[in-house]
């Protein structure tokens, strides 16, 4: 089925965004893997001397966060952008169809 | 001492598994009956409103992104999570927390790669995705293989788990436990098929991530709503003092903790049971809201149980009552939260806490078997063994099939009783990791896929993860007692999905055949119905 280049754009898009977003989650995740394996010394370390919060803490927290908000940020620019490209599509089929 | 004794004897159903019920058990008996009754129920109205296949298999494809997210939470988190990432969160602080970040990772995954596509492509199984271009027999024979070992797995440290939980907390023989949970889950499956298995799931989410909010609130209501103070006192208590703030023991070097990570954020990906729970909604647009929902529900639930840990550390680690002879955990370092619901709620948040557990294991192993039933039923009896049968012999067979899944499941349970079973968990999920997820990976996304590559690829990756973990320091040399391991690692999936992906590259680029053409031209055709799926798919006929 051939589409035409507009469209073709809009998916590359949408490809884009996707691996974009799963390199973010891999990087933080091995990272984080990583410093547990190498320098757990460094997630030791307290973030002030006065509190007993390490490092590790504080950056797994964050982990958490961040992993919930790149989902959020997906399904944004999905609703917002992605969903113009399955209407294209379909227009663009139902166009072929005739 | 005497007044120790004297506590410690009138805990002696709960903690010791023996002597007639007394007062602090009925409110955990009256909590679990009170659910299992409620999902009985609810079984009953599934079973009524399941009239066909598409409803046995995916509710009707009816279930809201809330509502499945919900679900999906329901299905994942199990009473490994709560139970056992807060135990070890009791015993070595930090490490905990490794887990529930792996246990976390795949979500973002599955959302940007995984969910629309599957949701697109496939009605009711995984495999109906990996053979949508490919050749449908080879394909669904290996995929149904994936998940049927994946569950079995699961399956097993899951019956275990639970025969022990119930015999502790409701003081049941382990026999008559692993035969109850067994028997809640084939009538839950087999009657209620995905509506009854659903809706489980959901009650069982709110439960526990209402149980743990209170659980932490309560927490935090003895220590002045601090955080600081929640810390200061558990490096004070905990015999590891500040060592628990950092990594400990739990990764022994690099290779195993990379191999570890890689189990757990490609295997959440490749788990048939939750895999399944996105063709319940109407389309893709849902099965993306669902992926949203059950993240930030599993996230919070993971920081929920990070507190749950260090709150036992303060309230019960330090108090005689929750402490056998030797200074341990009564029960076992699993008992961690069980024990801080009492130290924070006394004998009814106890009960409750208990009935949650309970309704944990349940949600877990309905939606194992139903995921099984499906494999059998509908890739194994519907495509391999027939040509495309007819889908309400499909979900006869998959009943019958839900039915000996349960079977097997409780004589399975009660075998391994004694056994060392922790590995287990682990193998299920890298063999979803190596098995499941490169196949569903690449069929969706690579042209260059062929039926060839795929089935040797997924094959080696299955049987990779599976011998390496065998011929490992766990299986060989602590269970077979041989002297050394022949492979170093605990955990093989590095290793495993490497090999997967590795030569399913190799041998689909090499595939000359004539189904490799076909194979490869399926794929461009299938792009359209991947990226739009069935339900956008024709606006105009829908007008006329």
């Amino acid at each position: 089925m051939h589409l035409p280049p507009h469209i073709l754009q809009l998916i590359a898009y949408k490809h884009k965004i996707q691996i974009r977003l799963t390199l973010a989650t891999l990087i933080l995740y091995f990272g984080f893997i990583f410093m547990v394996a190498y320098y757990p010394d460094l997630f030791a370390q307290k973030i002030t001397p006065k509190y007993n919060i390490s490092w590790g803490i504080a950056i797994a927290f964050v982990l958490i966060v961040a992993f919930c908000t790149l989902t959020a940020l997906y399904v944004y620019l999905a609703n917002t952008r992605f969903d113009t490209i399955t209407k294209a599509l379909c227009e663009h089929a139902n166009k072929e169809k005739a | 001492m005497k007044q120790i004794a004297l506590c410690i004897l009138s805990f002696q159903t709960l903690y010791g598994a023996q002597g007639a019920p007394n007062g602090l058990n009925i409110t955990a008996i009256v909590m679990f009956t009170l659910f299992v009754g409620v999902t009985l129920l609810i079984t009953k109205y599934a079973a009524t409103h399941t009239k066909n296949a598409n409803d046995f298999y995916v509710a009707g494809g009816s279930i809201g992104g809330f509502k499945n997210g919900l679900a999906i939470a329901g299905d994942y988190m199990s009473a490994a999570s709560f139970l056992g990432i807060s135990a070890l969160v009791y015993s070595a602080g930090f490490d905990g927390l490794i887990y529930a970040i792996g246990f976390l990772a795949g979500w973002p995954l599955i959302l940007f790669l995984i969910a629309e596509r599957l949701r697109n492509l496939g009605r009711y199984t995984f495999a109906d995705v990996t053979a949508y271009r490919l050749s449908q027999k080879p394909i669904r024979i290996l995929s149904a293989f994936g998940s049927i070992a994946t569950v079995l797995l699961y399956l097993i440290a899951q019956m275990v788990g639970s025969g022990k939980l119930i015999e502790v907390l409701f003081g049941l023989p382990y026999e008559a436990a692993v035969i109850l949970v067994g028997t809640l889950m084939i009538i839950y499956v087999g009657f209620g098929g995905m509506i009854a298995t659903t809706w489980v799931q959901i009650i069982k989410a709110v439960l526990l991530l209402g149980g743990a909010t209170i659980m932490v609130i309560a927490v935090l209501w003895h220590l002045d709503f601090s955080l600081t103070t929640l810390f200061d006192q558990a490096v004070a208590i905990h015999p590891k003092h500040e060592t628990i703030l950092g990594p400990g023991g739990l990764i022994d070097d690099p290779v195993s903790a990379l191999s570890l990570g890689v189990a757990l954020v490609f295997g959440t990906a490749g788990l048939p049971h939750i895999l399944m729970r996105f063709f319940t909604v109407p389309d893709a647009k849902e099965a993306r809201k669902s992926v949203l929902y059950a993240t930030g529900f599993i996230g919070y639930f993971y920081l929920l149980t990070f507190i749950i840990g260090f709150g036992a550390i303060v309230l019960v680690m330090d108090s005689p009552l929750y402490l056998d002879a030797k200074g341990s955990l009564i029960g076992g370092e699993n008992m961690a939260a069980i024990h801080l619901s009492h130290a924070v709620g006394g004998d009814m948040f106890l009960g409750f806490i208990c009935a949650v557990a309970f309704a944990t294991i349940l949600a877990v192993v309905s939606g194992l078997t139903l995921a099984g039933a499906s494999a059998i039923g509908h890739d194994l009896y519907g495509y391999v063994f027939n040509n495309q049968k007819e889908e309400a012999k499909q979900m006869v067979a998959s009943k019958i099939a839900a039915i000996a899944l349960g079977i097997i499941a409780i004589v399975l349970g009660i075998m391994f009783e004694k056994q060392n079973i922790a590995f287990v968990v682990g193998l299920a999920f890298a063999i979803a990791a190596s098995a499941n997820f490169p196949v569903l990976l690449l069929s969706m996304y690579w042209r260059g896929l062929t039926t060839r590559g795929a089935v040797i690829g997924g094959s080696m990756g299955l049987v990779s993860a599976i011998a390496l973990v065998v011929v490992g320091p766990i299986v060989w040399v602590e269970i077979l007692h041989h002297p050394q391991p022949l492979f170093e690692y605990k955990y093989p999936a590095l290793f495993s999905v490497s090999i997967a992906f590795i030569f399913i590259w190799l041998f689909s680029i090499t595939d000359r055949s004539a189904q490799a053409s076909k194979d490869r031209k399926a794929f461009d055709a299938s792009q359209l119905q991947a990226l739009v799926g069935e339900h956008s798919m024709p606006l105009k006929e829908k007008s006329q």
